[in-house]
């Protein structure tokens, strides 16, 4: 007869930012079920949107998650485009594509640090975030803000970037990679890493889709659900665009997808900076959004955010939705911790890349 | 000054934000700003910790566990509120589930404004934090040490939904 | 610019289980469901994507409406499903992970809908009594709403289904803060 315990896990935890409450209940060592609590973020935002006026709502949209922000900025413009049939002139369609892709390289190397601090690598963790300062640099010096950029808006954006800024850029990423590359070939050949996440929270392709993940979780277990493939905005200009995938499906899998993508997200912005055309970058947006509804999708750093917004004739929105990817993967979350040893279990928190803010707005 | 003061350890606890004030604190440990080199450690444990640096505008499941953490903490100890949101509410003052800044649950020593609060002025709130956890290590010392101020406290009844107090929304039969 | 056409289809509440049922054996994949207020009562969107293709299900539903759960289909939407019940006072029957309306601990139940049955009786209840033992009403209704519910050691114990996992999330939220 074994024994039952059931530990508490949460909120207040070092290995994440986030409060999360998980109830593992234990047998002997192995986890058999997870229950999780969640709530401690829910700020009920999308409620303000009946007291804030659409052109303002957007930075009340960008605050939804500190680590995501430009991509929610993003999501909720288009959506309000969409609605109100706004052009967003090309100059400004490029711009948001590469502050997108400087977002996935910024959050992926944060999550890079956080998983290998869950290890123990805290020397991977420092060297990592080190990285990441050039992105902010970049950041700060053509919006502002390090990490609320402010910088996208209904009908275009609100700075441009000139060329030279842009070449500048280019060059700061290649030094980027000069750092990256060499850190992230010794962790993932390392035997420690291998023996700490082969195997560890596999989910097979059938299993993926049967949960509906999304992003890099997903993309793992060799479910190919990447929106940027259906070419929206300045993506439909890149030459060719192939998702990351792996159909190995474990924590490994899910590592060496996130990483990789990190080095194509450089290779996009040097595409789109050779491409970029000259022109306005912004479109002012005339007259309320008119009754109807509008849905739309952003592939974010975690998976694809889908957008919907209601409009009904006023100068405020009647309704705004967000559902972001972590709330999707959830249901993969408590899959993947059914059976795992108990010394794995923020291992697998963190192999999911997990953003609890976005998921309860 | 005493070993306290130069090397005070941290805690930190995200309280309902968005994420930003978070990565800035943890951004203030890397090899950029690097308060290590203060003797600031980031510890997990509030039992060891003279500061505590909340985040994030408090929501209603949020009450119990930072009051938790405060009362675990020794004394004596200091807690600066990170960014707008902790330190008024910020942007979702007018959401229904935000309480309205870390001051509503706990006694708050710092107020540092920002959104997302830089990591230049959260070394600021931490250096001026020293000073005041300084005065209280004295006062603890000579038995002169105050109570802290609870004025700004308010009941989760006081919060206004929809432009009533949530006691005028309890106690009227016809809503809207 | 996104150009995906919109399509929106509306449906009864009785058909919610064929319709996606026969999405999900086309392979369509699960993107969202959510509610809104309108006048009225509330209107549930279901999203399924394809590819570039997306298709919308919208059901028209007056205050406190029952409808069935599709986690048995679709295992993603039950958090959906416990937030539409949570903020807008909509019964869902069957999800497989069931908060009750207690995912989120709010001040005020039913907040996205001040016409659900859930905030009118908050109100009466509260008007009632007097105002202090008003608060104190609702928080002891809660504790004997958890005390109802069977905890996690009782729950584990029974053999393995994974459908019948009902979390006693207020018990779980108020003692365990370490």
């Amino acid at each position: 007869m074994s024994n039952k315990t059931v530990i508490p896990f949460g909120p207040q935890h070092p290995v994440l930012p986030e409060p999360i409450h998980l109830d593992l209940v234990l047998e002997d060592e192995k986890v058999v079920q997870a229950v999780p609590q969640l709530g401690f973020i829910h700020r009920g935002l999308e409620k303000i949107v009946e007291k804030r006026d659409y052109l303002h709502f957007v930075y009340v949209a960008e605050r939804i998650c500190g680590i995501c922000s430009f991509g929610h900025s993003l999501g909720y413009s288009q959506a309000v485009e969409g609605l109100m049939g706004v052009e967003v002139p090309e100059r400004a369609e490029y711009l948001r594509d590469i502050w997108q892709e400087l977002s996935r390289i910024h959050s992926h190397l944060l999550w890079l640090g956080l998983l290998a601090d869950g290890f123990g690598y805290e020397n991977l963790f420092q060297q990592a975030w080190r990285l990441r300062e050039i992105v902010l640099n970049i950041f700060e010096k053509t919006t502002g803000g390090r990490v609320i950029l402010s910088v996208c808006n209904i009908g275009g954006v609100n700075r441009d970037i000139d060329n030279d800024e842009l070449r500048a850029i280019c060059d700061d990423l290649d030094k980027l990679l000069d750092g990256y590359k060499p850190i992230t070939e010794t962790f993932l050949d390392d035997a420690s890493v291998h023996s700490r996440l082969d195997g560890v929270g596999y989910l097979s392709k059938e299993e993926a889709e049967d949960l509906s993940l999304v992003g890099p979780f997903g993309r793992a277990s060799g479910l190919d659900n990447d929106i940027r493939s259906i070419g929206m905005g300045a993506y439909g200009k890149l030459a060719a665009f192939e998702p990351q995938l792996s159909n190995i499906g474990d924590g490994y899998a899910r590592t060496e997808v996130r990483i990789n993508e990190v080095v194509q997200s450089v290779q996009i912005i040097k595409e789109l900076v050779s491409k970029i055309p000259d022109g306005p970058v912004y479109n002012k947006p005339k007259g309320n959004p008119p009754e109807g509804r509008f849905l739309t999708r952003v592939e974010q750093p975690r998976g694809e955010a889908v957008y919907y917004v209601k409009g009904n004739g006023s100068k405020f929105l009647e309704r705004f939705r967000v559902r972001t990817p972590t709330s999707q993967n959830l249901a993969g979350l408590l899959k993947i911790l059914q059976g795992c040893d108990y010394a794995d279990v923020p291992l697998n928190i963190l192999t999911i890349d997990p953003c609890i803010s976005c998921t309860e707005r | 000054m005493s070993s306290t003061g130069k090397s005070p350890w941290i805690v930190h606890y995200d309280g309902s934000s968005c994420n930003g004030c978070d990565i800035e604190v943890l951004a203030a440990t890397t090899p950029l700003y690097d308060v290590e080199r203060f003797g600031v450690v980031n510890t997990g444990n509030p039992k060891h910790a003279d500061i505590l640096l909340i985040t994030g505008s408090v929501n209603e499941q949020n009450v119990p566990v930072v009051k938790q953490i405060y009362e675990q903490m020794m004394e004596p100890k200091v807690v600066i509120a990170c960014g707008a949101c902790a330190c008024s509410g910020g942007i979702f003052r007018d959401c229904y589930n935000t309480l309205g800044g870390a001051d509503v649950v706990v006694p708050v020593d710092v107020y540092a404004p920002g959104c997302a609060i830089r990591p230049e002025t959260i070394i600021d709130a931490v250096v001026k934090g020293i000073e005041i956890l300084e005065q209280k290590r004295k006062a603890l010392k000579n038995k002169t040490l105050v109570e802290p101020d609870v004025s700004r406290m308010q009941s989760a009844r006081d919060k206004v939904v929809d432009g009533q107090t949530v006691a005028e929304i309890a106690s009227n039969s016809t809503l809207e | 610019m996104d150009n995906t056409e919109q399509i929106y289809k509306e449906i009864d509440a009785s058909s919610i289980l064929s319709t996606i049922h026969a999405y999900h054996d086309e392979g369509w994949r699960f993107a969202q469901l959510c509610g809104s207020t309108i006048e009225g009562g509330v209107e549930v969107l279901y999203t399924l994507e394809k590819g570039p293709v997306v298709e919308n299900v919208l059901v028209n539903l007056p205050n406190d409406a029952e409808i069935p759960s599709i986690s048995k289909i679709y295992p993603a939407s039950f958090v959906f499903e416990n937030e539409l019940q949570d903020l807008f006072g909509i019964k869902v029957n069957g999800i497989s992970v069931d908060y009750e309306g207690h995912m989120y601990k709010l001040s005020v139940p039913s907040p996205m809908n001040p016409k659900s049955q859930a905030r009118v009786e908050f109100a009466k209840r509260a008007q009632a009594a007097d105002q202090p033992e008003a608060e104190a009403q609702a928080d002891t209704q809660a504790e004997a709403q958890a005390a109802d519910q069977p905890d996690e050691a009782q729950a584990v114990s029974q053999p393995e289904a994974e459908a019948s996992a009902v979390p006693a999330g207020q018990a779980g939220g108020e003692t365990d803060e370490q």
